[in-house]
């Protein structure tokens, strides 16, 4: 297993960082980019029938390579083993093409964690898939990853613009992300969960009939109407150039509560399916992740903990539902490159008070540590 | 049963810290134990490398999928599970979470 062997090297003896497997491919190179500490991975699917590099991680490698400045990225002959040695953080203008192995989301999710450390103001143009069922698509990310940035305090110039859609598997979408640059986030202190006090959704298609999306608000509504009453689902419907070379469509829902915790869910078009299995699907899956609790979604508890360890230093605290594996992968990886371990209590209190199902059982976790004082020294004074 | 299963929960404490930090055991195992849940398909996992004393073994990949089986992908999102949301076919189940909402009231 790829985490067994994720050895500390305890950052004393040696800075260079090593892992073994493909997993988590993607956190340990930000994270190795963050904390400037050199990653080398082995043992990339060496057991595969088609050992090495997956395309969409080469194209990963490359955008890695076009966003800083002065990275060495060196990969074995066999594609099975890769070393990076991280430059600065550069951002600017970057366009990409995602391969349509993977959709945008891949791309973004990374990008949307180094960005706000980047020497000048990021603009990156990503062309590729937007929706699918792998990865956050970009309604996701914009409704709900750059929220929890506005939580670390980067808000301003803070920016999503889905130009095009592209739906698996030809893609031919195209979204725009603006990033201000900042000099250090905010100590986050977030253990209120609150209640769920609306709920927004956007449902789209592209290449099909615009009357799919408004089949999928009927059917969403049917599921969350007994909550509250505050449910907007947006039909967005993209036509011509604009909607890409794929027909699809997909339902993306947010739930918010009083103290700002964002929930969320997707589901995208199966060939087959009707657009109320979509929505019963992304509906429900919605219901799941408020019922695990917690201030911060699931999808993205990773993200909010490496901004905790790049916090000030200062004591950060958040309150999570279950976490998920990567999370615990991610705390693990933190701790290599940072030396920052987490503590984490399962809180008592938090018992869901009135609910009798098995959910209530779910542990709720209260995660604080101490932020490295992360100062982005590449930020050009402007 | 379900009543004995809470009571277990309470008396449990997990320990979340020894279990991430002290532990060598797969992310998807440390997350079963820490919930106390059995979480499906995963009754099989393996932690750490076993002895292979045969000569010749059925290779295993590291994260427990065989040669040319279907890979475990990087990514956030995870797949839905299509059974654990057939749950929420169930009134009692969906009036369960009624609670978390600001319409909900104490007595649900």
């Amino acid at each position: 297993m790829p985490t067994a062997s994720s050895k500390a090297s305890s950052a004393s003896t040696t800075v260079l960082v090593k892992y073994t497997g493909h997993r988590y491919f993607r956190n340990r190179l930000i994270l190795s980019l963050l904390s400037g500490k050199p990653v080398r991975i082995d043992g990339i699917r060496s057991n595969d029938k088609n050992p090495g590099l997956r395309d969409y991680e080469a194209s990963f490698l490359r955008l890695v390579e076009k966003i800083t400045n002065g990275s060495v990225i060196e990969i074995s002959y066999t594609g099975t083993s890769v070393l990076l040695k991280p430059g600065i953080i550069s951002g600017g203008e970057i366009s990409h093409d995602c391969p349509l192995s993977r959709s945008i989301g891949y791309f973004l999710e990374p990008m949307v964690a180094i960005a706000p450390f980047a020497k000048t103001k990021v603009h990156l143009t990503l062309k590729g898939i937007t929706t699918d069922d792998k990865d956050l698509s970009a309604d996701l990310i914009r409704t709900v990853t750059l929220p929890h940035l506005q939580l670390f305090n980067i808000s301003d110039g803070l920016e999503l613009r889905i130009k095009k859609r592209g739906a698996a598997p030809l893609g031919g979408g195209e979204v725009h992300f603006l990033c201000p640059v900042i000099r250090q986030i905010k100590t986050l202190n977030f253990i209120d969960a609150g209640k769920i006090k609306r709920i927004r959704g956007i449902s789209h298609s592209v290449r099909v009939s615009p009357q799919f999306s408004n089949r999928m608000i009927e059917a969403c509504r049917s599921v969350l109407n007994r909550y509250i009453p505050d449910i907007y689902l947006y039909s967005d419907v993209f036509k011509g150039e604009e909607s890409g070379k794929s027909p699809g469509y997909a339902l993306s829902l947010v739930a918010e509560s009083t103290t700002g915790a964002l929930h969320c869910s997707e589901s995208v078009s199966e060939p087959g399916g009707s657009p109320e299995d979509t929505a019963l699907r992304a509906s429900r899956a919605l219901l799941s992740e408020v019922a695990r609790g917690g201030c911060v979604d699931r999808h993205h508890q990773s993200l909010v903990m490496i901004y905790m360890t790049l916090g000030s230093e200062d004591v950060g605290r958040c309150k999570m539902g279950e976490l998920s594996p990567t999370a615990v992968q991610t705390l693990r990886d933190i701790r290599d490159f940072f030396g920052t371990t987490f503590k984490i209590v399962q809180d008592s209190s938090a018992s869901l008070d009135d609910t009798d199902d098995s959910d209530s059982t779910v542990p709720q976790l209260l995660l604080s540590c101490y932020g490295t004082g992360f100062i982005n020294v590449n930020r050009s004074i402007a | 049963s379900q009543e004995a299963f809470k009571q277990s929960m309470k008396r449990r404490k997990v320990d979340w810290i020894s279990l991430v930090y002290s532990t060598e055991l797969d992310p998807v195992e440390v997350v079963r134990r820490g919930t106390g849940r059995d979480m499906p398909s995963d009754s099989d996992s393996e932690n750490g490398e076993e002895e292979e004393d045969e000569l010749f073994v059925v290779k295993k990949d590291k994260d427990g999928t065989g040669v040319g089986e279907q890979e475990v992908l990087d990514q956030i999102k995870e797949a839905i599970d299509e059974e654990s949301l057939e749950r929420w076919e169930d009134e009692d189940v969906l009036d369960g979470i009624r609670g978390l909402f600001i319409t909900g009231g104490q007595g649900g």
